[in-house]
């Protein structure tokens, strides 16, 4: 008996241990650079969500983009749990692909993009509007699985990029409906006042793409997009093989620089951006810092493309009660998503999570820190970045995402993930049918008929009355 | 000191439980590789990947190592959600059953086409306990449904895919009988939600590798885990099977990979020979160390092969065949690295058989008469074996098609004639409108030895509003398969039971198969279509046509009309002043 | 009744042994028959054979009929076709061909009863027989076998009895007619007014009272009575799909593609509208025809023929069968031959671009959906022309003119010639 508890303790020792000083080393690393301000951006967690908005084959091009840009940011160390990939069609494996599970981003056909273990989270029909603004905002409905929900905080840096057709203010999804930069706007917006990120950056790569980020207006945005209003994007070459074009010319473009980079990588957004070049581009490529507190120089490519770690720690003010501790036994927590999901905390709270959540990522051990549960006072929390060489506060937390009542398991995803409930199924906007007040329901349908009666009367009164 | 009280508290009942379960068998986990040459130069690929587990649940963790031969990803949803049974399966690619002679893959548990889930799920409805009152009963029936929607989508969030339904009420429930349970289950009940719309691409294989205990790295499945070989096979299914543990026996969950490779390349070679290595650019792997067994099976054709170097032969009932296995052992570390390779005797170039040996048992589904919105569905059930077969035949429709129940006809091909008396029951279980539900028919057919029936299920296809289409609507809707259950099958371990050394090779008895199903493919409706860039437009021309008659009637209700003394000069033209005082008129209702 | 008539008016029988012949023809062709009965400008969900014969086979399995959605049709009509058993596909078409020929002579009898027995009625009844009878929307919809022609007899039978100021029998009628349709529920005022006796001291309103305590005396006790009961019933309204429209099967009417290209947020708000603008003109319709009740019925019926929620071709016929009693208001009409040629125009239109869209593949929606404007805005008009012409003529009838007298045969006499307009504006003499 005892002896279990000793290894209980030295197991999580260990685990601490190694967890701190995976994080110091990382940080360090991090940490050079000129100025040592570029650190001070304060996410602690990185999260992107990468679209490919059309469907059909001769589209191709468009999933090649959004491929290219997964394949990057796995590169750079971003876990596939914290990517949400969004692809409209599956031309990997499509009838007319004549390389099968693979796709390829260039006619010398040097890299399959698809790989071997991609993990696609929306794809076929799922990929809407609908979907896509209710991933932005986290407004799912209660059985969405976690590895289908955008579950960034106020210190995740978001990457968005974007790509198929567009034009002037909208973005086709499925040559079926579109999206407006109105929508995009708004949902941005929502996710600042729902603390859904600390900054964002937003790339498109579609005609006229700049317009699709000109309607932005919350704070911490840095967005770019391949062309100006009235200007097509265009694509950049064939596969006489594969019979289409396989990728955008911005694209390509920036798919070439950032294979220079590494993780450990210093480039700054401002050396991203001065990679743009309209003649091999073939467009006028916009870039939008206006809304971001940071210049685009003061701030590293890879703190949006790559992972991130830091360690948090809390002060002692925010030691948990009692009955928590059992469960947190250490107030440093810690998600692994690595390869062996067998790892996943024992405790009722983290399994039920990692009952949806732990899709095995398959990549670089990323130690993310979590906010702990049960965090909702008002108390700030030091913040120790980098093995305690800065502290800082950090904006009051008002998220419990682990808060699961343990009497609910049946329900097998977590709702109160975000600090604001969601409304289910009452998210559809408010109709002008309800301001107006003619009832939609069958109840309705009651005073509908009331009121028609009135004005059958009137209109009678009215025939009488002219005689 | 209270951290460590704490912890002593949760450890105890863990180690109680773990010494109490000593005498349950240890968790096992099995693999084969099964190669089935087919007689048009095909050759059948099937991995099999078979845990057996005690206990779903983690509480044993701590005193275990990191490793455990099962995924928690998987199981914790299944415990959480009080799934007993659960089997996800994705098809792709079309089975050519004629040229194959074989009904379906060796998977037997494959689906018909795209994906599928189905299980048994515990049903809190029909506890008389808890369903005191209606209203009680009501929320238990929904809190079913909210777990099936719940299991679904966790299932489609793991595998990649849109399992879980997209609208209420679209998971059926009535397929209890044609999917059984492997256990005794009380209070269960069954769930099956086909999605034909479904692929099979990578995205699908990464969990699934993921969640096998090699992992896709050692052992059989380091073969699986390259995407780029196996995808480019014709027919693929792949799929997972899990039972639960439940009242002392041991849990199992399996999973399958079945492709068909063409043996034939397009250019050089014209024989069948193959090999490992030239099948999957690799050698024979090493073991799993976990592995407790590690098979390679080639189910010999009916002619002669030779195989380098060869392995044990023994005599199996497969689909209801009597036929000879050839077995490797893999774990055997003599074979690690080895390639193996299979010619057929004497075989210069591979000559395409003009005729096909039939399977004893098949079903194929069409649509006929079709305009687009009317059709006929055409089953042709064959039965090619020496005995009369009792099947049930399964149909779920989408709610927008709709069966039109008087007007199923049953004939035998042969005799041209109806034959009513061999549908022996049917069960209609109608989509409720307006959304969501299905619709699912079950026929119970009886089969007359050698002979052909033909099932007529004449339907109408709903149209759908503008924005319950697809976007690509113009390309028409997927149903799901339809499904034959055979009732008659006793498995293909009733060979241990009989004496087989009387029976010769290739003796066929329909009944000693494990294929208790056979799925037809799934089928593409076209659909009417309305204009999807109309809407405005016709909104604005219903909404004229309507202001005009409205217009119109209300002029002509509201005015009055009069007789005018014209003077004869002007009667031509009856363009009058009214308020012309010195016209004398006489007007409706001034009577007075 | 009807028999006797049918005794002392030898010269009908002609017609109706032709039209009887007719149509006992076209139902030995059952390619004829069978293409019909699939046709939608002739079935709607509500009022097709196919589902009829459905309904009645899964009652006999033992399901509920109402259950798939397949079957919409009235219980009374699930009761009665039930009694034919397996044997209704045979018998249906002598049934049909018996509706019709009841409802014919129940449109003589509206004559009768309205001309009254001079000589020029005697003469005409056989001409209104044969415009029921030989209209071709009123073969077409009978031997295509659907309820519309139940619906259609029962209708003119209520008509009938009301216009013979019957009031009990014409109630009880009236009950089932709007069990088995929705919309007829709407002639209650036009009905009531048509029942009053024109004798002093009776009022509409008492009339309109008895009908509907009648109406839902009978409705009550038919209910409770049937089989199935209420519970019945009520599925059946809540199958019902004249109100929620469940069924978007194009016809041709003018809500399927309304209806089918509408955004969500506004269905239930456009469902309102479009019901709403069905029943607006009930009143004022009465109110500005209640010299003539009858015309203000066959106006209403013509208003829901085109604007209902499953409209077919067949629901014209109530109301072309009765514009044959008004000889002076067809007279009056202002674009009769227009109106017929486009009618005519469109039953080869309608089918022709319904084939194109759904049989050929070659056109899409649109196609059949502008022949189905045709139609409507065709029928709007001529109802309005009927119904400018029916004021005129009820003008024409009761005015006095100041100064002249209509028996007076010598206009001629007059410095002008009086003529009827329409007043532009009010006028105070």
């Amino acid at each position: 008996m005892l002896s279990t508890w000793l290894w209980f303790i030295l197991i999580l020792n260990t685990l601490n241990v190694y967890c701190i000083s995976q994080q110091h080393g990382q940080s360090r690393e991090g940490s050079i650079n000129a100025d040592g301000d570029r650190t001070k951006d304060g996410h602690t967690n990185n999260w992107a969500v990468l679209v490919s908005s059309s469907r059909y084959w001769f589209n191709y091009r468009h999933m090649a983009n959004t491929l290219a840009m997964y394949r990057t940011l796995k590169r750079l160390g971003m876990p596939d749990s914290n990517i949400i990939l969004m692809l409209a069609d599956d031309v990997a494996c499509n009838p007319r692909n004549p390389f099968p599970a693979a796709v390829y981003g260039n006619s010398g056909r040097q890299v399959d993009l698809y790989g071997d273990a991609v993990q696609v989270d929306y794809r076929g029909y799922e990929v809407t509007v609908e979907s896509f603004l209710r991933l932005l905002t986290g407004r799912h409905e209660p059985h969405v699985p976690a590895s289908k929900r955008l579950l960034s905080d106020a210190s995740s840096n978001v990457f968005i990029y974007m790509t198929g057709h567009g034009g002037d203010e909208f973005l086709k999804f499925q040559d079926n409906e579109e999206i407006s930069a109105y929508d995009v706007a708004d949902a941005i917006e929502q996710m600042w006042e729902k603390r859904r990120y600390n900054k964002l950056l937003f790339v498109i790569d579609t005609c006229q793409a700049t317009t699709m980020y000109s309607k932005l207006y919350s704070p911490h945005i840095i967005s770019t997009g391949s062309s100006q209003l009235g200007e097509s994007s265009y694509s950049h070459h064939n596969d006489y093989d594969i019979g289409v074009s396989v990728i955008d010319s911005f694209t390509h473009e920036v798919l070439l620089y950032l294979e220079t980079l590494g993780k450990t990588s210093n480039s700054t957004m401002e050396d991203f951006f001065n990679i743009y070049d309209p003649i091999k581009m073939k467009s006028h490529p916009g870039i939008s810092t206006s809304l971001s507190s940071v210049q685009p120089d003061q701030i590293r490519i890879t703190d949006f493309l790559g992972a991130v770690a830091r360690i948090e720690i809390m002060s002692s003010s925010s030691i948990l009660p009692p009955s928590t501790l059992l469960s947190h036994s250490s107030s440093c927590k810690f998600n692994t998503s690595s390869r062996n999901s067998n790892t996943s905390p024992r405790n009722s709270d983290t399994s039920s999570d990692s009952g949806t959540s732990s899709r095995n990522s398959g990549t670089t051990s990323n130690h993310r820190i979590i906010p702990s549960a049960g965090i909702s006072d008002d108390q700030d929390k030091t913040t120790i970045v980098a093995g305690w060489e800065k502290s800082r506060k950090v904006r009051q937390r008002t998220k419990s995402r682990f808060s699961i009542n343990p009497s609910d398991r049946s329900i097998l995803s977590n709702e109160t993930y975000s600090g604001i409930r969601m409304r289910e199924k009452g998210d559809s906007p408010l109709l002008m049918m309800d301001l107006i007040g003619i009832g939609l329901d069958k109840r309705g349908m009651m005073v509908d008929w009331i009121g028609i009666g009135v004005l059958i009367l009137t209109l009678a009164a009215l025939t009488l009355g002219k005689r | 000191m209270l951290l460590s009280s704490l912890i002593l508290t949760l450890i105890t009942p863990t180690r109680v439980r773990c010494s109490g379960h000593q005498d349950v068998p240890p968790d096992a986990f099995h693999e084969s590789l099964t190669l089935h040459p087919l007689p048009d130069g095909k050759l059948s690929v099937l991995f099999e990947f078979t845990t057996h587990f005690s206990s779903p649940f983690l509480s044993s963790e701590l005193t275990r190592s990191h490793h455990s031969l099962t995924p928690p990803s998987l199981l914790l949803p299944l415990g959480q959600n009080d799934v007993a049974e659960l089997t996800v399966s994705f098809t792709s690619g079309q089975w050519d059953r004629r040229r194959s002679g074989q009904a379906g893959p060796l998977a037997y548990d494959a689906g018909g086409g795209g994906g599928e889930v189905r299980g048994w799920i515990k049903d809190y409805g029909s506890m008389e306990e808890l369903a005191g009152s209606d209203s009680g009963r009501q929320k238990l029936i929904n809190r079913n449904d909210r777990r099936r929607t719940a299991i679904t989508h966790a299932l489609g969030g793991l595998f990649c895919a849109g399992l879980g339904p997209s609208e209420e009420g679209e998971v059926a429930g009535t397929f209890g009988a044609i999917f059984p349970p492997h256990g005794k289950l009380q209070n269960y009940t069954h769930f099956f939600l086909p999605r034909p719309t479904e692929t099979l691409c990578t995205e699908n294989l990464t969990p699934f590798l993921s969640l096998l205990p090699s992992k896709g790295l050692s052992g059989l499945s380091s073969l699986l885990a390259q995407p780029g070989i196996i995808f480019s096979w014709g027919f693929k299914t792949e799929g997972i099977e899990v039972i639960m543990p439940m009242d002392g026996q041991q849990g199992q969950w399996r999973g399958w990979w079945e492709g068909v490779v063409d043996l034939i390349p397009v250019k050089g070679r014209r024989d069948r020979a193959f090999s490992i290595s030239r099948l999957f650019h690799k050698t024979l792997p090493r073991p799993f160390v976990e592995a407790d067994s590690s098979i390679m099976r080639l189910i010999l054709p009916a002619e002669k092969m030779s195989v380098k170097p060869s392995g044990e032969v023994r005599r199996e009932w497969v689909d209801g065949q009597l036929t000879e296995v050839m077995e490797w052992d893999l774990l055997d570390p003599t074979i690690t690295g080895e390639d193996v390779t299979f010619t057929w005797d004497g075989e210069g170039e591979f000559q395409y058989p003009w005729t096909f040996h039939t399977p004893p048992m098949s079903v194929s589904r069409t649509a006929t008469d079709l305009v687009a919105q009317d059709g006929t569905f055409l089953i042709r059930v064959e039965n090619h074996a020496e005995t009369e077969r009792r099947t049930i035949y399964s149909e779920l429709w989408p709610q927008w098609v709709k069966p039109w129940l008087h007007e199923i006809s049953l004939y035998a091909e042969d005799e041209s004639k109806a034959r009513p008396d061999l549908l022996t029951n049917l069960e209609y279980h109608p989509a409720y409108p307006p959304r969501g539900s299905t619709t699912t028919l079950h026929f119970h057919l009886t089969v007359p030895a050698h002979s052909v029936l033909l099932l007529r299920i004449p339907f109408t296809k709903l149209t759908l509003k503008y924005t319950e289409h697809r976007p690509d609507a113009e390309r028409g809707r997927e149903i799901p398969s339809g499904i034959l259950t055979l009732l008659d099958v006793v498995g293909e371990d009733a060979s241990s039971q009989t004496d087989t050394s009387s029976i010769p090779v290739g003796h066929v008895d329909p009944r000693w198969s494990g294929r208790k199903r056979i799925y037809t493919s799934r089928l593409l409706l076209d659909v009417p279509t309305p204009d999807f860039s109309m809407p405005y437009n016709v909104i604005i021309m219903s909404c004229t046509v309507m202001a005009v008659f409205f217009g119109l009637m209300q002029g002509t209700l509201t005015r009055r009309v009069g007789f005018v003394e014209v003077p004869m000069e002007l009667a031509p033209s009856l363009e009058l002043k009214v308020d012309d005082t010195s016209v004398e008129i006489a007007v409706e209702g001034l009577k007075t | 009744m009807y028999s006797k008539t049918a005794k002392t008016e030898p010269a009908r029988l002609p017609v109706f042994i032709t039209a009887v012949v007719i149509r006992l023809a076209l139902f030995q062709s059952t390619l004829i028959s069978s293409a019909l009965q699939h046709r939608p400008e002739l079935v709607s969900p509500q009022t097709s054979f196919r589902s009829l014969l459905e309904g009645v086979y899964l009652r006999r399995l033992g399901y509920d009929p109402y259950d798939g959605g397949t079957f919409v049709h009235p219980p009374d009509y699930l009761g009665f076709f039930s009694l034919f058993g397996r044997h209704l596909p045979v018998i249906a078409p002598y049934v049909w061909i018996l509706l019709d020929i009841v409802g014919a002579l129940a449109l003589v009898e509206i004559w009768t009863t309205r001309s009254g027995h001079h000589s020029l009625s005697k003469g005409r009844e056989s001409l209104v027989a044969a415009l029921y009878l030989f209209n071709p929307y009123t073969i077409a919809t009978c031997v295509a076998l659907t309820t519309t022609s139940v619906d259609n007899s029962l209708l003119l039978l209520t008509i009938a009895l009301a216009a013979q100021k019957r009031a009990i029998p014409a109630s009880l009628l009236f009950a089932l007619s709007s069990r088995t349709a929705a919309y007829p529920i709407c002639l209650l005022p036009a009905l009531a007014m048509l029942v009053t006796p024109s004798c002093k001291g009776a009022s509409v309103g008492r009339s309109a009272a008895i009908l509907l305590v009648a109406c839902g005396g009978s409705f009550l006790s038919s209910t409770s009575l049937s089989q199935s009961g209420m519970l019945c019933y009520w599925k059946s309204i809540d199958a019902d799909s004249s109100v929620g429209l469940p069924f978007l099967t194009p016809n041709v009417g003018m809500w399927w593609y309304f209806f089918t290209e509408m955004f969500d947020h506004f269905r239930h708000f456009f469902l309102g509208v479009f019901q709403f603008h069905c029943v607006i003109y009930v009143i004022p319709v009465c109110i500005r025809l209640r010299h003539d009740p009858l015309l203000a019925i066959a106006i209403l019926l013509s208003i829901f023929a085109t604007w209902k929620s499953y409209p077919t071709l067949g629901d014209m016929n109530v109301p072309a069968g009765l514009l044959a009693c008004f000889p002076e208001v067809l007279t009056e009409l202002k674009h009769p031959l227009f109106s017929l040629t486009v009618y005519a125009y469109t039953f080869i239109l309608l089918p022709l671009l319904h084939s194109l869209w759904l049989v050929r593949g070659t056109g899409n929606a649109n196609f059949f959906y502008a022949a189905t404007m045709v139609h409507g805005l065709n029928s709007s008009l001529a109802i309005v022309d009927v119904l400018g012409a029916s004021i005129r003529t009820g003008a024409k009838a009761r005015l006095v003119l100041p100064a002249v007298d209509l028996e007076d045969d010598k206009p001629d006499s007059r410095k002008g010639e009086m003529q009827l307009v329409q007043l532009l504006s009010a006028v105070d003499p």
